[in-house]
């Protein structure tokens, strides 16, 4: 027997089954007596374990098998499974025609807005008479007319835009 | 085997004498291990039954050439055995708080010792009561390689993690089930001991 302070295997090491030891803790068991009766003592353990289960599973009381409800867990299962695609199928559908429907609407509006031109409202410029009761050169000046499309806010700007006329004020031609 | 795959290839076609056929043949070894992973024979039966119903409707999936019919009902069994012990451990909370709180609980009309029922003795009885006290984990590895006699892999496999790991979880149920049948002879050194004095008294 070899004397050395080598330290000894851990219990983990030595619950392992024969076969299972590492080359390391192998060369240790070949030598050491107190390591090697705890791994029979483990190896043991692992047999009566191996008994005991045995002797249990032999005499538990076996429920009598019951292949009806099987069975019938089965079909209902079945039928479960086949109701809930036909649910998922009719929502599928729906939806489909749902977005469908949206789609169709949605592009109908934008198609129609491009081949129809928008609808203008002609306001006369009314203003134009009282700015040229005022002054008298402005009475020359031509009316433009405001168009207004729809949702537009009416201009603050101002109403008349001066047309450049030929003077025929004999002041001028000095 | 040769038969067994011919009542699957036509319990898969939907034969429903076939399915029985495998259903019959497989019960008792699947109910004793859930039994034994459980420990309730209540559990054990739903636990069976499921495991069935699952596999019956999903029949269509199993490739022979991946595992035999009873590995893959094994995989399903443990898995539902598991489930069911983590929804028991929920509910055995509730129950302590019911005990503690001075209410009876179903349980305790019940012969609370199965060993008792097992009719066990000596070592085994000892073993199968030590058992109870692992740690689910180790216990469940501890069952499948004791009782079912499987490889490391297939452990892992079952268990959901890798082979050493399956490995380390046995070498530690070993080391608490011995730990716990040295405490259980301590104790029984010791009522001895306690009696023998009292006699002696």
């Amino acid at each position: 027997m070899r004397e050395t302070n080598e330290v000894h295997l851990g219990e983990m090491e030595l619950a392992c089954s024969k076969g299972e030891f590492e080359a390391s803790s192998a060369d240790h068991l070949r030598w050491c007596a107190q390591c090697r009766s705890l791994a029979a003592e483990y190896r043991w353990l692992g047999e009566q374990l191996t008994d005991a289960l045995a002797s249990v599973s032999e005499v538990v009381p076996v429920a009598r098998p019951k292949w009806r409800a099987v069975k019938r867990r089965i079909v209902v299962g079945r039928q479960r499974r086949r109701a809930g695609w036909r649910v998922s199928a009719i929502a599928s559908v729906a939806l489909a025609i749902c977005m469908l429907l949206s789609i169709s609407s949605v592009v109908g509006a934008t198609v129609a807005a491009q081949l129809t031109s928008p609808e203008a409202v002609v306001t006369p410029a009314a203003a134009v008479t009282a700015v040229a009761s005022e002054n008298p050169a402005a009475s020359r000046a031509t009316s433009t007319p405001i168009v207004l499309h729809e949702g537009v806010e009416t201009p603050s700007a101002p109403l008349l835009v001066p047309i450049p006329t030929p003077s025929t004020s004999p002041d001028a031609e000095l | 085997m040769q038969a067994d795959t011919e009542t699957i290839e036509r319990a898969i076609r939907g034969d429903e004498a076939a399915q029985r056929v495998l259903y019959e043949a497989h019960y008792a070894a699947a109910f004793r291990l859930a039994y034994l992973l459980l420990q309730d024979t209540c559990d054990a039966e739903e636990v069976v039954q499921d495991a069935f119903v699952y596999v019956f409707r999903n029949l269509q999936r199993y490739d022979a050439e991946r595992a035999s019919f009873r590995g893959w009902l094994r995989v399903v069994l443990v898995s539902r055995c598991r489930n069911k012990r983590r929804r028991r451990q929920l509910a055995t909370v509730s129950l302590e708080t019911l005990a503690a709180a001075g209410q009876p609980t179903p349980d305790s009309k019940q012969g609370c010792d199965p060993a008792d029922a097992l009719e066990l003795q000596g070592s085994r009885r000892a073993i199968w009561e030590a058992l109870q006290k692992v740690s689910a984990g180790a216990r469940e590895a501890l069952i499948l390689r004791y009782y079912e006699g499987l490889p490391y892999a297939e452990i892992s496999a079952l268990l959901g993690c890798s082979p050493d790991a399956a490995r380390a979880r046995v070498a530690h149920g070993k080391v608490q089930l011995r730990r716990l049948l040295i405490e259980a002879a301590g104790d029984v050194v010791k009522d001895a001991g306690i009696v023998q004095a009292a006699e002696v008294g």
